[in-house]
């Protein structure tokens, strides 16, 4: 493929920002350069054969013809992401206040019970709020370090405190697992 | 007995596709073989989206490289079909080709050489 000739000009160049940023957010991060990338190499052929107006109508006409099956994709990741994050909420929140419950929490006194709560909250927060693996690991460190302070710092014993931690860390593992079948949304080397 | 997620239609033309262009495919490369050799006129929109779902799938896998300038500097991706990705596509034109055999006026498909 050879250089853009004469008729690629700035106004092709405008062209293909607007595109990008109309389907910008639609495209998988990790593909948004390579999808540009050919609509102007494709549209830089378009315009040496037939001239800049063909080539912005072609450009046009690929981001309109391209934003119906980009936004279904979009709509099919969200969904499978949903789920994921759902099912991995389902065992660490319940999971984790049954445990706490077991582990005779509420006889603790309400640092304990402060420090529990929010060695639960955490993990959930992480599952609700992003879909990072490496926060994920973060909040699960957060929430052990939270129930290792409620275990030194209370005098009653809390035989399952452990457990907790295993319950949110498993619904962190199982959100965690199935994210990591989304690979393009995580931008590659 | 065949299993219940093998590549649609669209999807193994694009495998396919990805298949006969080698180390060089890559979106628009993909999507003009599509129209070159299917008569099967796709946005880059459609290919990336069927890509994406290839590659989650992991029947494909990705590799991006330096832009150029023909491309105002932005970045390529080329694509390859994966062990899996070869295996599905083989049982899914497994699972075409058993369902077409015996059906009057398809076997042999018409224009196919004995």
């Amino acid at each position: 493929v050879s250089a853009p000739g004469p008729r690629w000009d700035a106004s092709l160049d405008a062209e293909l920002r607007r595109i990008g940023r109309l389907l910008g957010p639609l495209v998988p991060p990790a593909y948004r350069e390579a999808l540009l990338g050919d609509l102007a190499e494709e549209a830089a052929q378009v315009a040496r054969r037939d001239g800049g107006d063909a080539a912005r109508r072609w450009m046009r006409g690929q981001a309109l013809r391209s934003a119906p099956p980009l936004v279904a994709n979009l709509f099919t990741r969200e969904v499978r992401m949903t789920r994921n994050r759902l099912l991995g909420l389902t065992i660490a929140l319940p999971m984790g206040l049954l445990q706490a419950w077991d582990s005779r929490v509420l006889d603790a006194g309400p640092l304990v019970m402060v420090l529990v709560a929010a060695a639960i909250a955490l993990p959930s927060l992480a599952l609700v709020l992003t879909s990072h693996t490496g926060v994920y690991a973060a909040a699960e460190a957060g929430a052990i370090a939270l129930l290792l302070v409620a275990k030194v710092v209370t005098p009653v014993p809390l035989p399952a405190l452990g457990v907790v931690a295993v319950m949110t860390a498993l619904g962190l593992f199982v959100a965690a697992r199935a994210e990591s079948a989304t690979p393009p949304l995580r931008p590659q080397a | 007995m065949v299993k219940p997620d093998l590549p649609g239609a669209f999807e193994q033309m694009v495998l396919l596709a990805v298949l006969r262009l080698g180390d060089e495919a890559y979106g628009m490369a993909v999507r003009r073989e599509l129209e070159a050799r299917a008569g099967r006129e796709a946005s880059l929109g459609a290919v990336y989206a069927t890509l994406d779902r290839l590659e989650t799938k992991g029947l494909v896998s990705s590799v991006e490289q330096a832009g150029a300038p023909e491309r105002q500097g932005r970045a390529r991706r080329f694509f390859r079909v994966t062990a899996p990705g070869l295996q599905a596509l083989r049982q899914a034109l497994q699972a075409t080709d058993g369902l077409r055999q015996g059906v009057p006026g398809l076997d042999p498909l018409p224009g196919a050489t004995a």
